[in-house]
């Protein structure tokens, strides 16, 4: 079977860094054909491997190619490995495939930028760094993939860098990816101390070793799964990283970057399947993550914040589906999920196009005539994501919900069943909230001030309306669907949206299905009995039919219920607070911090800066008073020689015999 | 032997006592005429160690001409009390310790005479030596013969040092040119 | 008399010719004090030459002959053209390199 993944690495760095080099002089036309070509090989590129791989038997789709041996040290041998096997292609086709499309978006989302091809460029070293991450095959070139990709995000969120709030997103989420850094780090050094070895084949199907270390690799790891992922208590970076323009919350924080950490787990699934402690981790985390998020996304106000915290959601599900020891059901809720979200974040960045940067969904409504493409799209995104029958997200979140359930009656254990019930209530919360979201921006009247200009990403920025400044009667006068470019990749995943249960359900490959494509390198799902089958599926709908139900009785005909300011009563307003955490970070973690650097710099300054200012005087001092000697009178000069010869006199009767 | 000893006690007694003269009297005049008495009893000591030429030399020039000069100097700025500088001494204590010196050191190396350390062995150098035979010719032509034998180019280049001290002393007497 | 008794005159010589160079405050007495101690040192030559029965000694008494009197050309000329103009003589005036 083919092996193209160094020419898949390749082609997004190529054009990082001719983007990178001479972007700033290329016109528009050929800034975007780079930007998107090269993401458009690797794209082909991954699909030719992936093709390849069917030809071959389950058991030989494995391919590892070495084009360079990086470092050796010792017994340690570190080779810049690239692994293609079925794992590692399903996320190369994701990143590279919803990668492209996001590029072909951008093009034009982000026309009126004076830094475009800085956009195009980064998102490049993007595409590079995630490939990176997911073809590696050996823990520590997916740790150089996981800082590039952090680094990316670091990059894309502080892309308007002229903004503060959008400087202080990136630094937070910058920082909270160190910690999960720190985590891997160390579980790399423990894998080292155990394994000998960082290479997958070396560690994951090693040698036994004894739980507890297995225990805290699998921790360690899930550490940093749970910062890229944003999972509690590390998600909150997340929210705020949507400073950064949509195309970015699109592909970095819906699709793929914060999918990493699935993916981790996914790929350690030997290490995890043996650690059942570390699984019940994982499990009580993702469980308490996706009721937590789902419950805040009901009240947010922010078109981007409701998407991001029901990513936070969704990613919860995602491990909540590998803690059960269903990693190809993690890695199928990944393909739709990739699917949905970045389509909603694709409208949603439609709509704040067409309203110049408005992002309060206060002020929307009635949009339905105006954008009517863009409504179709985000119905088919919503749909997915409640997880209605027949679309993608049903076939996914119900593979979940259904490995729990088997899990559960399979170990008996009643912790199991609490994991599902929460599934189940989010399930209801997700449905609520994604429709609550469609009402309010589609339905009813227009709740905001005329639009005078329109067509600006970020707040009136240029724009072809900006001539007319008679105010008509109809303040949607210019509000307009967004262009070709943007709505094409939208329709492409509209559609993939609907139908893309099929990777999982229907019996595309050889009468096998996504987990069993998955199954070499992630172990099988756990299925339940036949009976247990069906009642999860009619129980996943139920609730997710019901969380659309009560959304439309509420917000249906376009009555709204925000609350004015100070009147919420408190539960809404600990919703509102996102249950306080980032006062609580802020109080115990970031002052004391805070307070202590500027003691040591105060002290640290005092001591050195003082010590060295001490030096300085001493010298100075001794010049002073050396001063002295110089009187300016020659007999003193004189008396000066006088002595030398009087001393020389004496040294000499001293020594000579 | 005993009229030698005698002379030099006297001669010594002169120089001292002439040179504590130059340094402590504090009319400038007095002290220029203690310097020239001390620089003719060098002469006589001169004379007494047989140096005929070197001792005539020193009355004619240095006793002679150069302290001349320094007398006309000294009467041209002569002030105009007969004291010696007006104003007080800003450096009193350089009394005290120069003179508290000057005592370490003449002892230092009278000690260091007496004990034998300067002239632990006194030989006559061979090459030399002949040059003293030669001397009973008459001790003229022995200094001549050993300068302009063995030390002519020191000669020639004391002459040219002198023209630039003559050359030096005529363009700092000048009065600034601007006036002429 | 034996070579050391010169040597010891001379040794006197030169260090009161040090001592008024420290002391005084006319410039040209502490002059003349430089002229005592140069005639000091020719003292100790000559005395060596006599005892080593050399000439070298007359030789370098006749150089530092020379050299002194162009020394004492040279430094009378630059203290009258230094105290020309003032009333007083003294050395302690010219104190502008103090540091």
């Amino acid at each position: 079977m083919l092996n193209l993944t160094p020419y898949i690495l390749l082609a997004p760095l190529v054009g990082f860094v001719v983007l990178g080099l001479f972007g700033r002089i290329l016109p528009r036309v050929v800034i975007s054909v780079i930007g998107c070509g090269v993401v458009l090989v690797a794209f082909a590129l991954a699909l030719a491997d992936f093709f390849s791989m069917l030809g071959v038997g389950a058991a030989h789709r494995v391919s590892d190619v070495v084009p360079w041996l990086w470092l050796t040290s010792g017994n340690l041998s570190i080779n810049f490995g690239l692994l293609s096997d079925p794992l590692s292609a399903v996320m190369l086709l994701i990143v590279t495939g919803v990668g492209f499309l996001i590029h072909v978006y951008s093009i034009g989302y982000m026309e009126d930028d004076p830094s475009y091809w800085r956009f195009f460029c980064f998102l490049n070293f993007f595409v590079f760094a995630m490939c990176l991450l997911v073809a590696a095959d050996n823990f520590l070139m997916l740790l150089v993939g996981w800082a590039g990709v952090g680094l990316a995000s670091f990059l894309l969120i502080g892309f308007w860098y002229t903004r503060p709030s959008a400087v202080a997103a990136a630094r937070k989420a910058f920082v909270v990816n160190v910690i999960g850094d720190f985590g891997l780090m160390i579980a790399l050094f423990l894998m080292y101390g155990a394994y000998g070895t960082f290479a997958y084949s070396g560690v994951l199907h090693g040698r036994l070793i004894d739980t507890p270390t297995l225990t805290a690799i699998t921790l360690m790891l899930f550490v940093a799964a749970a910062a890229k992922s944003a999972q509690l208590p590390l998600h909150v970076w997340l929210p705020d990283a949507m400073e950064g323009p949509t195309p970015v919350s699109a592909l970095i924080h819906a699709a793929t970057m914060v999918t990493a950490g699935v993916y981790l787990v996914a790929r350690a699934a030997p290490l995890f399947s043996a650690a059942s402690t570390s699984m019940t981790v994982v499990a009580i985390v993702s469980g308490a993550s996706a009721l937590f998020a789902a419950t805040i996304a009901c009240v947010q106000t922010d078109i981007k914040r409701v998407l991001a915290y029901s990513t936070m959601s969704q990613l919860g599900y995602m491990f909540m589906g590998e803690s059960v020891g269903g990693f190809s059901a993690g890695i199928y809720h990944l393909l739709t999920h990739a699917f949905f979200k970045a389509l909603l974040f694709m409208c949603a960045g439609a709509v704040i196009h067409a309203l110049g940067g408005e992002q309060d969904m206060r002020k929307m409504g009635g949009l339905r005539q105006k954008l009517g493409r863009t409504y179709v799209c985000f119905w088919a995104a919503a749909l997915a994501l409640a997880a209605i029958f027949p679309f993608s997200g049903f076939w996914s979140k119900d593979a979940i919900l259904g490995a729990i359930l088997a899990h559960a009656a399979a170990s008996g254990g009643a912790g199991w069943y609490v994991l599902y019930i929460v599934g189940l209530l989010t399930a209801i919360l997700t449905g609520f909230y994604i429709f609550r979201l469609v009402y309010l921006t589609f339905h009813g009247e227009y709740r905001g001030e005329p639009i005078v200009v329109a067509h600006g990403a970020h707040g009136g920025h240029g724009g072809h309306g900006a001539g007319r400044a008679a105010v008509s009667a109809d303040p949607l006068a210019i509000v307009h669907e967004p262009g070709q470019t943007m709505l094409t990749p939208m329709y492409i995943l509209a559609a993939l949206s609907l139908i893309g249960g099929g990777f999982g359900a229907s019996v595309l490959f050889n009468l096998s299905d996504l987990s069993t494509f998955l199954a070499p390198s992630t172990g099988s799902a756990p299925e339940p009995p036949t009976a247990l089958f069906w009642l999860s599926l009619a129980l996943s709908l139920i609730c997710a039919l019901s969380g659309v139900v009560f959304a439309t009785l509420r917000y249906g005909s376009g009555q709204t219920y925000f609350v004015a300011e100070g009147q919420e009563n408190a539960l809404v307003r600990l919703l509102q607070r996102r249950y306080y955490v980032d006062d609580i970070y802020d109080a115990v973690i970031v002052r004391p911090i805070v307070a202590f650097g500027s003691w040591l710099r105060a002290s640290l300054e005092e001591e050195l800066d003082g010590g060295s200012r001490d030096i300085g005087d001493l010298v100075s001092g001794m010049g002073e008073s050396l001063r002295g000697f110089q009187t300016g009178f020659t007999r003193n000069y004189a008396a000066y020689i006088f002595v030398g010869v009087i001393l020389f006199v004496l040294f000499f009767l001293s020594t000579r015999p | 032997m005993l009229f030698q000893q005698i002379a030099f006690y006297v001669l010594a007694a002169v120089a001292i006592g002439s040179a504590l003269g130059v340094i402590f009297f504090r009319n400038a005049v007095y002290c220029m005429l203690s310097l020239i008495l001390n620089l003719l009893s060098l002469a006589f000591f001169f004379l007494t160690l047989e140096a005929l030429f070197v001792a005539t030399i020193q009355v004619l020039i240095y006793a002679g001409a150069v302290m001349v000069l320094f007398l006309f100097v000294v009467t041209m700025l002569a002030p105009s009390s007969n004291d010696d500088v007006t104003g007080r001494d800003r450096l009193r204590w350089q009394w005290g310790a120069g003179i508290g010196m000057g005592v370490i050191l003449a002892v230092a190396l009278c000690y260091a005479a007496f004990t034998g350390r300067l002239a632990a062995d006194v030989k006559a150098s061979g090459a030399a030596s002949l040059a003293k035979q030669v001397a009973s010719a008459g001790n003229t032509q022995a200094f001549g013969l050993a300068l302009f034998h063995g030390y002519s180019f020191p000669f020639e280049v004391t002459g040219v040092l002198l023209v630039i001290a003559v050359l030096g002393a005529v363009a700092l007497g000048r009065r600034s040119g601007a006036k002429e | 008399m034996p070579l050391s008794a010169y040597l010891a005159v001379s040794a006197i010589l030169f260090a009161i010719g040090a001592t008024g160079v420290v002391i005084r405050r006319n410039p040209l007495v502490m002059f003349m004090s430089i002229e005592l101690m140069l005639n000091a040192v020719n003292l100790s030559f000559i005395a060596f030459a006599h005892f080593l029965n050399s000439v070298e000694g007359w030789m370098f008494v006749f150089l530092v002959l020379t050299v002194a009197a162009a020394e004492v050309v040279v430094g009378l000329a630059i203290i009258v053209s230094i105290f020309r103009t003032r009333h007083n003589v003294d050395v302690d005036e010219l104190n502008s390199l103090k540091g």
